[in-house]
């Protein structure tokens, strides 16, 4: 997976229309951002690279790069 | 781990109640800062809209009391044949008695009975039915009355949003009776504890003493209140266990019985949201209709009672008249964790009464 695909599937989980930059703050740039966006994050990690995800480990993502960098290793490019 | 196979019981009835007041959460948007939008994901993607609670007076005794009398009504069943009532509950009338002792008597059956409480919530209704098969098997029982049921709405903050949209009331009644024929039945149960503050009322009973201190309420970073009488249920971790454990379950359950997938007509999981039990089927690779996942929509978690209340609202019409193979597995706080996969046949069952 490509890190523009890795967007599309944070964007789709965030049940969010527009489109998603890297830098964008997931607090205060993501209107969609909730505490329900960490449940479909979990699950969209777990089910796209098998990565355990947890509910603390949210603390450090602030950004929407390191949302995508946790699966930097997994990813093409 | 315990795995077992029993031969001799089946279950003959099953009966659920709800309580008439409905809540929705399209009617709790200030506890959203009034964002429409946030109440349609939620609603879309963890599947919360309505559940039935309980006024002040009336508990999950009274609930489970009303779900008996109509199972004996429908089944015209002789209570006196009864010999063991099991009521599973977090959410008794008192610390002691128990509330089995308390049925027992309002339902007059028998001295002739064994009745006791099991300290159980969503995983409850599987470990009772084990017990009730149990004893059955043993050839100490003849006929055991289930009762599963909580009010969790009680427990809940209403300004908690992590739990508060999520909990409905329920009781339920299910007869399970010696079988005359071989009726093999699967059953696997697990425990986590040192998971268990992931789901927890902290103070109130005998660790931490209900004081003034106690009802404090405090705000969490996401903007949710309680204080430590409430329920507080890590939800992102009871997920993350939910997702991992429930998947191995299943398939530990399919293979100590010798069945495939295709052998299952019905997977009916404890109905925590639509969201985690959607999660644990596609992982499964189940066809997402063999695994009812509506009535959370429609009335909410409803912890012990929920397997019974989803095998009511989803397939009662089935089981009547026809034979079902069927999964139950039920997960939550403990951590605890129970399936069972066993056959369904002319159960006497109807649609959740909603008792206006």
């Amino acid at each position: 997976m490509k890190r523009a695909e890795l967007l599309e599937n944070i964007k789709e989980a965030m049940q969010r229309d527009k489109d998603l930059v890297e830098s964008m703050n997931l607090r205060t740039d993501v209107e969609e951002w909730s505490s329900l966006s960490i449940l479909t994050l979990i699950a969209l990690y777990d089910e796209l690279f098998n990565i355990e995800l947890k509910s603390t480990d949210f603390e450090k993502i602030i950004t929407i790069k390191d949302l995508v960098d946790i699966a930097k290793d997994k990813l093409e490019g | 781990m315990p795995k077992v196979k029993f031969n001799k019981a089946k279950i003959s009835a099953i009966y659920t109640v709800v309580p008439p007041i409905c809540k929705s959460i399209d009617d709790e948007v200030e506890n959203y800062g009034g964002d429409l939008a946030q109440i349609e994901r939620i609603k879309t993607t963890i599947g919360l809209n309505k559940r039935y609670v309980t006024d002040e007076k009336t508990t999950t005794l009274d609930l489970c009391e009303k779900a008996s009398n109509y199972l004996l009504e429908e089944t015209k069943f002789d209570k006196s044949k009864i010999n063991a009532l099991i009521f599973v509950t977090q959410t008794p009338d008192h610390f002691q008695p128990s509330n089995a002792a308390i049925t027992h008597g309002r339902l007059d059956l028998s001295k002739d009975c064994a009745s006791f409480d099991v300290n159980l919530g969503c995983s409850g209704f599987v470990y009772g039915l084990w017990l009730s098969y149990m004893m059955i098997e043993t050839g100490s029982c003849e006929n055991v009355l289930l009762l599963a049921g909580d009010t969790m709405s009680k427990c809940v903050n209403p300004k908690d949003r992590a739990t508060a949209p999520l909990f409905g009331d329920a009781g339920t009644a299910t007869l399970i009776q010696k079988s005359e024929i071989d009726n093999p039945s699967y059953f696997s149960l697990h425990t986590n504890g040192k998971g268990f503050s992931n789901i927890i009322i902290p103070s109130g009973a005998f660790r931490n003493r209900p004081d003034d201190n106690s009802k404090i309420e405090t705000t969490d970073e996401s903007g949710n209140t309680r204080n430590q009488e409430n329920l507080f249920m890590n939800g992102s971790e009871i997920f993350n266990f939910s997702i991992k454990e429930e998947p191995v379950a299943i398939n530990e359950i399919l293979e100590f019985s010798g069945k495939t997938k295709d052998d299952i007509d019905y997977i009916i999981f404890h109905q925590a949201n639509k969201y985690i039990i959607s999660n644990i089927t596609r992982r499964l690779k189940f066809p997402l209709e063999k695994s009812p996942c509506g009535t959370v929509e429609k009335f909410g978690n409803q912890s012990s009672a929920s397997i019974p209340a989803t095998i009511c609202d989803s397939i009662s019409d089935e089981i009547k008249n026809g034979s079902k193979t069927v999964i139950f597995s039920g997960f939550g706080v403990g951590l605890s964790w129970a399936s069972c996969l066993l056959n369904l046949s002319n159960v006497s069952s109807d649609k959740i009464k909603i008792l206006y």
